[in-house]
């Protein structure tokens, strides 16, 4: 008997180890198979003026996951709201039927978690760039993200930091070897800034420790260490040396090249010394930048990067970075890889000198050459496009919002092959960067237009960007009509709107994508303005901005886009008689794209009579018949 | 003695628990060392655990260690336990045990002739044995607040110690086919603050044993046992210390004892004390890049200890009787500890901790009369290194490579009882050096003694007067101007000391001795602290501010059947 007790007891054991045994195996475990093992490089883009981007915060676009709610406070701006990965891969089709085809996704890797009551959601508070941010979602989510837009023939795009890293570190400057909140001022009854060991003001000889008795040398580098927080020594380790930053305190004077390049970014955001490499220096910080960044793509398949705070990093880093990029992702597979910057600057010569090709000189370009072991020595070669800042400032705000003179926008127009690059980078995207600016009206570090603007001043300021040259680029929350003003109220949830798909403005942009879509001519062709004027009164074409778009890549394909930006006037392109010229041959019929409820028939020498003119804050988009 | 006192089906283990000297003749096994081979009462409780080494008695910890010889406990060997009848013992308590399978076997012998039954199977014989050691006050002190232990050493008289109980649950079998006999031990011990005391519906309360042991395994006197454990030999009753030997572990041991009285014990485990220079916990980002963080024992190492016991008692005379003997033990044990990581501060760099260790050695010599539990010890222990700090002190003050290398303790130590007639005298006194292993002097180097005297009048068989009287001195290795000293002399070490003189009236239902307990008694000490006694408390403290304490209790103190108190 007992030897038959002990017999059912094996046989029991044994089925129930083989189930264990079979259950793993059968992959009840396992990730989705296309989740596992290596990833196919892939180039998923022709021509990056095809796009329709959509700038997405994670935090507050969808919340997929509760797995991942962790410190989740809905009540606070400031504070994680939930969003993550899988809930934007859920909700794909409401991008698509919006007519989106890129994403650029805030940043992906690890962030300082909170930080003096705010927390690290919008992901630029860097800690960890070999790590994924858990709030949003592990590897596997952002794998399965990148391979769901993929297959709708969607592109991601990441959001990259290289300037700064998060919060990471103090500055001891009394040496007591404790963060301090205040060393020296209050910023109130002296003169003095309230200076605290985190975020010191720039110092050009590096932050200087000082006690009662006088200034005492380069204060210490203390690294933070509390886990719970996220607080910890960054990585890749080389983040770890004090040399890898500037530690010269915080920008107080952004008009300083010193300060913008080396000071550490307000808020106690540590400056990178984005100059020093291993060959020559000794400590290998940029090749630590391209590793983790491109490593990110050689994980997930992502299409290109959206490169934050252009303009405070050298420009010999950017030479570095990007070509060094596209080179190891080119021998991988992935070409057409686009890397975009931010340069937060109404200076059009400013934010273009990031796209330009242009080789330093001798001396300097072998400088820079001292960090290349791979022998592909480096040339001009910088970023595919910047985010159009210079257009922001003086079309959408002071056009489209502040009704000032149309002239400012061809004046801004002309200079754009001077200022920016006319080259397609090497390995690059294929395009001039002169003639693929990323457009928009507004973003998560600026008011929502609609914060000052009106729902018809909206709509014509999207169809000036899904028209003008470049690609558009239209901030989440855009086509739900949300008006936030600054940072943090313009970074609303987008889950309360129920991603309803029959609203105004998301139907308004809905057809503006699909416009733009069916005409080569919009997405690619040469730019020629036909009409602008310096009137901003009650002149016939006060408000009035026109442009013609064909030629360049867009083959015989012709659109002719107007506006009137007055916001409370009906206004034509003619003055004093003189209609509008255009390119086209007399006779040529063109209707409106756009309401579909106009024609027009081109007169003699290329006159175009528009009579009546447009309504306040409206426009045309006429293709032939 | 004691027999009383037994629980339930009581081998004479129980009995042996508190068999004060010379009791047992037969040498045991088992670890419940007073037991019978040792001759000399050890006795009750202790209280602070003398693995303080160097620190300052003022503020006693709480809790307590029993005392040993009681232990006997465990002696009685698979249930022979006639050798526990103590010899010249206190009247009713020095019964023998009835001998049951004697018994048994003279029924057999005188049963009618009858045909053989077939032989029976050995019978399994099991019990639950309830054992304790307690002790509780109420004091106050001369102005009406609670009384304190006022010693400035680390082991003075355990006449004012605070409240502390043991409370022992113990399975006892004896395997009939194997002829093994176990004990399952568990006890819980509970210190101050008591609850109707403090109001704090809570306990302070430790699990001090928790293992069963084996006797004569195939071989009688072969013993063995294993998990958590109380492993201690002869105590200094007035002092409340174990002098050579007071383990408390997790581990094992294994003894043997042969009936001419030598027997040898050894014992092997761990102890990981809860203090940084052993165990660190930290907290780490979440590992697979999750939320927040997770705590990480990053420094996780744990003292390995072995320790080995020889003793011999020669008994002089017939060895079946009780009478006059010695007993000689040789002592030592061994400390090893791994090297190990250790963050000095919140994301600090991590820095190595060498591996450690250190070792004891000691002796013991005892006489006994064996009559009415009058005997003398001599203890003698070097320590060095690891060992000289105590079992659960945390080592201060390193050596700059951070091991306790250089550390030294010696102690040399005695105790004794007499009693004549309607008198009884007990004493103890020790002298202890302790040097940590930094090289300078500083507070807790300290040269320590005390001595003290308790003779007690027997009052009948009912009661009894005790009278202590103790004196401390212990040297700090600081600098100080002895307050005493001319004028004008140096600054040399801080040397303090306190006289104290008490009395102890009582009623002991189980009769007259030192070490017959239960006991209802008054306590009254006066202790008189001189100048520099005074400045070893900080500023504000009751005992810097007083030359003199008056201490009046009222209180009790028991034994019985309870296997903490013993070898």
């Amino acid at each position: 008997m007992k030897q038959h007790r002990k017999r059912r007891t094996w046989v029991a054991f044994a089925a129930i180890a083989g189930a264990a045994m079979f259950h793993h195996a059968s992959g009840c475990m396992s990730f989705d198979e296309g989740l596992q093992g290596d990833i196919e490089l892939t180039s998923q883009v022709e021509d990056w003026r095809d796009e329709v981007i959509y700038q997405v915060l994670v935090d507050r676009f969808a919340d997929g996951e509760r797995g991942n709610n962790y410190r989740v406070d809905l009540s606070a701006m400031g504070k994680y709201h939930g969003g993550d990965w899988k809930g934007l891969e859920d909700n794909l089709d409401y991008l698509q039927e919006l007519g989106v085809t890129t994403l650029w996704i805030s940043p992906i890797i690890k962030n300082v978690d909170t930080d003096a009551g705010f927390d690290g959601y919008h992901g630029y508070w860097a800690q960890d760039l070999t790590a994924l941010n858990p709030h949003f979602g592990d590897l596997a989510a952002l794998r399965s993200l990148v391979n769901a837009a993929h297959e709708r023939k969607m592109k991601v795009i990441v959001d990259i930091v290289t300037n700064h890293l998060g919060q990471i570190f103090y500055y001891d400057i009394n040496m007591n070897g404790e963060p301090d909140e205040r060393v020296a001022g209050d910023g109130v009854s002296s003169g003095v800034t309230h200076i605290n060991e985190y975020d010191p003001d720039f110092d050009p000889r590096g932050v200087q420790s000082r006690t009662s008795l006088g200034e005492a040398g380069p204060a210490p580098v203390v690294f933070v260490y509390d886990p719970a927080t996220n607080h910890v020594p960054p990585q890749p380790e080389v983040f770890q040396d004090p040399r890898a930053y500037n530690r010269k305190g915080r920008t107080v004077n952004f008009e300083d090249p010193e300060q913008l390049i080396m000071g550490d970014f307000p808020g106690g955001l540590k400056d990178v010394n984005t100059k020093l490499c291993g060959p020559r220096d000794g400590i290998a910080v940029k090749e630590a930048m391209v590793e983790s960044y491109a490593r990110w793509v050689e994980l997930t398949d992502i299409d290109g990067f959206r490169i934050d705070t252009v303009k405070h990093v050298e420009r010999e880093f950017w030479r570095y970075f990007t070509q060094k990029v596209r080179q190891r992702l080119a021998d991988k597979g992935k070409t057409n890889f686009i890397m975009f910057g931010e340069a937060f600057d109404g200076r059009d010569n400013l934010i273009g000198a990031f796209t330009k090709a242009d080789v330093p000189p001798e001396d300097q370009l072998a400088y820079e050459n001292e960090c290349v072991t791979d022998g592909r020595t480096l040339t001009g070669d910088q970023l595919d496009s910047v985010f159009y800042f210079s257009q922001y400032f003086t079309a959408i705000r002071d056009v489209f919002q502040l009704n000032q003179s149309t002239k400012r926008i061809e004046d801004l127009w002309n200079l754009r092959p001077v200022h920016w690059g006319t080259q397609a980078m090497e390995l690059g995207t294929g395009v001039a960067p002169s003639d693929m600016p990323i457009n928009f009206i507004d973003n998560h570090d600026v008011p929502r237009f609609l914060w000052t603007g009106s729902v018809e001043g909206l709509h014509n300021a999207l169809t000036f960007i899904f028209t003008a040259q470049g690609v558009p680029c239209i901030y989440y929350g855009t086509e739900q009509e949300f008006s936030g003003g600054n940072d943090p109220s313009n970074r609303e949830d987008l889950w309360p709107s129920g991603f309803a798909t029959d609203g105004g403005t998301f139907t308004f942009i809905k057809r503006l994508a699909a416009i733009r879509k069916e005409s080569a001519a919009l997405r690619k062709g040469a730019v020629q303005v036909v009409w602008s004027s310096e009137r901003t009164g009650e002149e016939e074409d006060a408000g009035v901005f026109a442009f013609e778009r064909k030629g360049g890549d867009a083959g015989d394909d012709y659109a002719l886009v107007v506006f009137n930006a007055h916001p409370d006037k009906e206004s034509a392109p003619t003055f004093g008689g003189s209609p509008m010229k255009t390119t086209l041959p007399e006779g040529t019929k063109l209707v409106d794209a756009l309401n579909g409820d106009r024609s027009f028939t081109v007169g003699p020498d290329g006159d175009l009579v528009i009579s009546p003119g447009l309504e306040p804050q409206s426009a045309l988009i006429l293709v032939r018949e | 003695m004691v027999s009383e006192w037994r629980f339930g089906r009581g081998l004479s283990i129980a009995i042996l628990c508190i068999a004060p000297l010379g009791t047992a003749l037969e040498p045991q096994v088992g670890w419940a060392q007073g037991a019978p081979t040792d001759p000399p009462p050890s006795q009750p409780p202790a209280r602070q655990p003398p693995e303080q080494g160097g620190a300052d008695a003022a503020p006693q910890p709480p809790a307590d260690r029993p005392p040993e010889g009681g232990g006997g406990g465990g002696a009685g060997t698979g249930g022979e336990a006639q050798g526990g009848a103590p010899e010249g013992g206190p009247g009713p308590t020095a019964k023998p045990l009835p001998d049951k399978d004697a018994a048994t076997k003279k029924k057999a012998e005188t049963a009618p002739t009858a045909p053989p039954e077939p032989p029976k199977e050995p019978e399994h014989k099991g019990s639950f044995e309830f054992g304790s050691y307690g002790r509780v006050v109420a004091a106050v002190n001369g102005d009406g607040g609670p009384g304190h232990d006022a010693d400035i050493v680390s082991h003075g008289s355990r006449m004012d110690e605070d409240n502390y109980a043991e409370a022992e649950l113990r399975r006892e079998d004896d395997w009939g086919k194997t002829g093994i006999h176990t004990n399952v031990v568990v006890t819980l011990a509970i210190a101050s603050p008591v609850f109707h005391w403090s109001g704090d519906f809570e306990l302070n309360a430790a699990i001090r044993n928790l293992y069963l042991e084996a006797r004569d395994i195939g071989v009688k006197g072969l013993a063995a046992w294993a998990g958590s454990r109380m492993v201690r030999g002869d105590d200094i009753y007035l002092l409340d210390w174990w002098p050579l030997d007071n383990l408390n572990l997790l581990g094992a041991g294994v003894s043997y004892a042969h009936e001419v009285g030598t027997a040898g014990q050894l014992v092997v485990g761990a102890t990981q004390p809860n203090v940084p220079f052993f165990k660190q916990t930290v907290e780490r980002p979440a590992p697979l890049d999750q939320f927040g963080s997770v705590s990480v024992p990053l420094l996780d190492r744990q003292k390995l200890i072995g320790a080995l016991r020889l003793s011999h008692n020669q008994k002089f005379g017939d060895r079946d009787k009780p009478g006059p003997g010695v007993k000689a033990v040789l002592y030592g044990e061994g400390y090893t500890l791994p090297e190990g990581k250790h963050e000095p501060e919140p994301g600090a760099e991590l820095e190595q901790l060498p591996s450690d260790g250190g070792f004891s050695i000691g002796g013991q010599v005892t006489l006994y009369s064996g009559k009415r539990d009058t005997f003398v010890h001599v203890f003698a222990r070097y320590s060095s290194n690891l060992a000289a700090y105590g079992q659960f002190t945390a080592p201060g003050q390193l050596n700059l490579e951070k091991t306790t290398s250089g550390a030294r303790e010696i102690v040399v130590a005695t105790a004794g009882n007499a009693e004549i007639e309607f008198f009884g005298v007990m004493m103890g006194a020790y002298f202890r050096s302790f040097r940590d292993a930094s090289e300078a002097l500083n507070f807790e180097d300290v040269d320590e003694g005390a001595v003290v005297l308790r003779p007690t009048f027997f009052l009948g068989d009912i009661a009894g007067i005790s009278l202590e009287g103790t004196f401390e001195m212990a040297q700090r290795g600081v600098l100080h101007q002895n307050p005493d000293a001319p004028e004008g002399a140096p600054e040399g070490p801080a040397i303090g000391s306190i006289w104290r003189v008490g009395i102890i009236p009582y009623i002991s239902p189980a009769g007259r001795g030192d070490y017959v307990r239960p006991h209802l008694r008054a306590i009254y000490n006066l202790a008189v602290r001189d100048e520099t006694a005074r400045q070893f408390y900080p500023v504000d403290h009751p005992f810097r501010e007083h030359k003199l304490e008056h201490f009046f209790g009222l209180g009790a103190e028991w034994w019985f059947n309870s296997s903490s108190y013993g070898f």
